[in-house]
């Protein structure tokens, strides 16, 4: 019963950790300007997430090794630094982004300029990382980033045209005042939304922190294999609801508020609050997650200790490195750069950042002296070659398309 | 298991490897490793070295230069710490120490630096054959436990070379089966003309030059794993999972 | 989008200083693209603050929701209204650059007007709000249709 009840929560978690604010405005915008004729990249990405995050979580269950970690035994210091220093780079214009997503999501309950609410939030999210256990954060933001399963309620409410939407869906029916050029675009940067580097550093070195060992290996693919489609569920859904409401009148996504309008139309009021909270603990918690990620991945390159399993002043190292990103983030933020903006660009360069971490990881999956009878299987290595591919044309093509398309416009 | 029993590959093994205490706490990463050049010419590892005298040159020569001048003034600038192979319980995937992390990193001893050398100096170096053909650059060294000495140490007893850089072999060259099949057909097709050099063929080391020159050709390149029984392989394996 | 491409101008920056006189006169085809932007950009906005006036008036939204969406309407909106009014129009152009800048800058009232409606919970204002910004958003969809088939 215990077991069963673990397997649950990890999944809920899942399914509520997925989506954070790349997803919400990347799905939204996709939806507001080419329908669901996008929607085959959610699912490919989804499948990209779940295959690089189940084999990351098996490496670490195994071996207790965590991304970076591998990254530097199998890429050596030269190019694991360069590695790291791309995924550092990223993973802070997540933080950043999210960081600054929270403060969106408040500013739309309380209208407080966001700008003002950043050092506040910033605080508090150095908090959550300092003092709270890790367990009790995951679960917590989690459980209430459940909350935008209202978007699932929404859509339906909304009552849209199914066979529609569903033609749209299968046909790749792209409307027709976009180019392709722009289409492929927006394919890069959901992918890129969906398949986000920290995920996966803050999916393996958790595994660490729960102390995983081989036999937590079917916990951990139940969480992947339900949790994160399901999760990804909930980024068609937001796709879903704004291709149905914005769509038609020509509006094209630029701030968060504008996100929620379907919700606040199709189930008022109550509907709209559920969502906002959501907003705040999807937010929030991926704000944890990625001020985690660099502080794991940093330390993981030179072997500092890291981790919420030890006490702060044993792991004194990492806790400045989540110090300094979260002043990093502040100092950025209040230049009142546009959150959106800034999320638009980690997205894509999450896509271009994805090779470094991904390929290393595919090595050690396969490396018997690691991972004894644990090694990919054909299904694994099958879909892992696939991605591998997906992967590095997604990161070659991303920033040529910012450039020719002027990010989408 | 105990890598530290059988023959291992510095580079694949050791370097880079996480460092943990008594109390498994994480302590650092393994920078480099000291080699000792006794008398007779043999190289003989003593101890892991860490910090970054060691891990900047290794990150970019140029970088090395200028975090060098940065601190001209000081004495140890150039000295990185030392863990002494006595201190270390077992080899795994990780390097485990017998003691607690505190305080056991210690500057590298400035006596005896005329002997001292880097592992990370060999690596790279060219290999030049009996009649002056280049034979390949040193990928990384193979080690194994020294019989019958009162401190603990590992013998260079071969070098493995072929082209390109050090560590671009992924661990591809250990066994046949590792997939996924794209990447191993890629990795072992950039190193194909790969090959080893046994510790007593090699005829000198030029360490300012970076060279090294070999009595013979090529040996056939041997995976360090053979040298198990498979049977205690798969059973060591087994005792991992 | 205006934001977007002014992410672009800054991501590029280095590429661009060199033609960034002022005022920048584009070429006939670069105001075009520049004045479809913007048009696409206020055509949005007005029909996002549109929505959310009306959806006001069914009472909705939870605290002050509305007010935020409109106050970012309102900025982007302005955005979009400047990009064109702070650019040289080719000869070509100028006979139409007078009713654009003129729509874009009473799209932008509008939207400001509505804002303030909704702040001041003027039930009356608020429904005058809405036929405003529906006679606008008449005018300008059929506008960005045109710049688009133009271009």
């Amino acid at each position: 019963m215990k077991k069963v009840f673990a397997v649950a929560l990890g999944i809920l978690t899942a399914i509520g950790g997925f989506v954070d604010i790349g997803d919400l405005v990347t799905n939204a915008q996709v939806g507001a300007r080419f329908g669901l004729s996008l929607a085959w990249v959610v699912l490919v990405g989804v499948l990209g997430i779940c295959v690089f995050a189940e084999m990351s979580g098996r490496v670490a269950a195994v071996s207790g090794r965590a991304t970076f970690d591998l990254v530097r035994e199998r890429l050596g210091p030269r190019m694991g630094l360069i590695n790291l220093l791309g995924s550092m780079a990223v993973t802070l214009l997540t933080f950043v982004a999210e960081i600054g997503g929270v403060a969106l999501s408040l500013e739309l309950v309380s209208s407080v300029n966001e700008v003002l609410l950043v050092p506040f939030i910033a605080f508090l999210v150095w908090a959550v990382l300092w003092r709270a256990r890790f367990t009790v954060m995951e679960n917590v933001l989690g459980l209430l980033g459940l909350a935008l399963i209202v978007y699932v309620v929404a859509l339906w409410k909304l009552g849209p045209d199914w066979s529609h939407l569903a033609h749209q869906w299968v046909t790749v029916d792209k409307p027709g005042d976009e180019t392709w050029l722009t289409w492929s675009y927006y394919a890069v940067a959901l992918f890129g939304a969906a398949l986000t580097p920290y995920e996966v550093f803050f999916f393996s070195s958790g595994g660490v922190e729960e102390k995983w060992g081989p036999k937590d290996i079917g916990t951990m693919r139940a969480n992947v294999f339900i949790g994160f489609p399901l999760g990804g569920l909930l980024s068609l859904a937001i796709a879903g609801c704004a291709a149905v409401v914005l769509g038609p009148l020509d509006i094209t996504v630029a701030s968060l508020g504008q996100v929620g309008l379907p919700v606040a139309i199709a189930l008022g009021k109550i509907g709209l609050a559920v969502a906002l909270v959501g907003f705040v603990a999807a937010t929030f918690g991926a704000a944890c997650e990625t001020g985690l990620s660099v502080g794991y991945s940093i330390a993981q390159y030179f072997g500092w200790q890291w981790g919420k399993y030890v006490r702060p002043n044993v792991a004194a190292r990492f806790h400045l490195v989540l110090v300094l990103s979260t002043l990093l983030a502040v100092g950025v933020l209040i230049t009142s750069v546009d959150p959106i903006l800034v999320t638009e660009a980690s997205v894509v360069f999450s896509a271009v950042a994805l090779p470094l971490t991904y390929f290393p990881i595919l090595v050690v999956a396969n490396d018997h002296d690691y991972m004894g009878p644990h090694v990919n299987g054909r299904l694994a290595n099958g879909l892992g070659t696939f991605y591998l591919l997906v992967i590095v044309i997604a990161a070659v093509a991303a920033v040529p398309l910012m450039v020719l398309t002027g990010m989408g416009s | 298991m105990n890598r530290l029993e059988r023959p291992l590959d510095g580079l694949l093994h050791l370097m880079d490897r996480q460092v943990i205490d008594s109390e498994d706490l994480l302590v650092c990463k393994c920078d480099d490793l000291e080699l000792e050049q006794h008398e007779d010419g043999t190289l003989t590892v003593t101890a892991l070295l860490v910090g970054a005298p060691v891990w900047v040159p290794r990150v970019s020569s140029w970088l090395g230069e200028r975090w060098r001048r940065l601190g001209g003034a000081q004495s140890d600038r150039q000295r990185p710490y030392r863990i002494d192979l006595a201190d270390i319980a077992q080899v795994s995937q990780e390097i485990h120490l017998r003691r607690e992390r505190d305080g056991v990193l210690r500057r590298q001893d400035p006596e005896r630096a005329s002997v001292r050398r880097l592992v990370d100096d060999l690596l790279g170096a060219d290999v030049v054959g009996p009649g002056d053909e280049h034979l390949g650059n040193v990928l990384d060294v193979r080690l194994a436990p020294t019989r019958d000495a009162r401190d603990p140490a590992l013998d260079l007893t071969g070098l493995l070379v072929g082209r390109g850089r050090p560590g671009s072999y992924l661990g591809y060259d250990r066994s046949d089966d590792q997939g996924p099949w794209l990447v191993r057909r890629i990795v072992r097709r950039l190193h194909r003309h790969s090959g080893m050099i046994s510790a007593t063929d090699i005829d000198e080391i030029d360490w300012d030059r970076g060279m090294v020159r070999a009595r013979t050709g090529l040996g056939e390149l041997t995976n360090v794993d053979a040298t198990v029984d498979p049977s205690e392989r798969d059973e060591l394996r087994h005792e991992r999972s | 989008m205006v934001k977007r491409l002014a992410g672009t101008l800054l991501l590029l920056a280095a590429l661009l200083l060199p033609s960034a006189c002022r005022p920048s006169s584009p070429d006939e085809k670069g105001w075009r693209s520049t004045a479809e932007q913007a048009v696409s950009d206020m055509v949005s906005e007005v029909a996002t603050s549109r929505l959310t006036v009306q959806e006001q008036l069914r009472d909705r939204f939870v605290g002050r929701y509305a007010i935020v969406v409109l106050t970012y309407s309102e900025e982007a909106a302005g955005k979009a209204s400047d990009s064109v009014s702070t650019v040289q129009p080719p000869p070509s152009a100028r006979p139409s650059y007078d009713d654009l800048t003129t729509l874009l800058s009473d799209a932008t009232d509008a939207i400001a007007s509505a804002r303030i409606a909704v702040a001041a919970d003027d039930e009356p204002k608020s429904r005058k709000a809405v036929v405003d910004l529906t006679r606008l958003l008449a005018r300008l969809r059929p506008l960005a249709s045109s710049l688009r088939a133009a271009s």
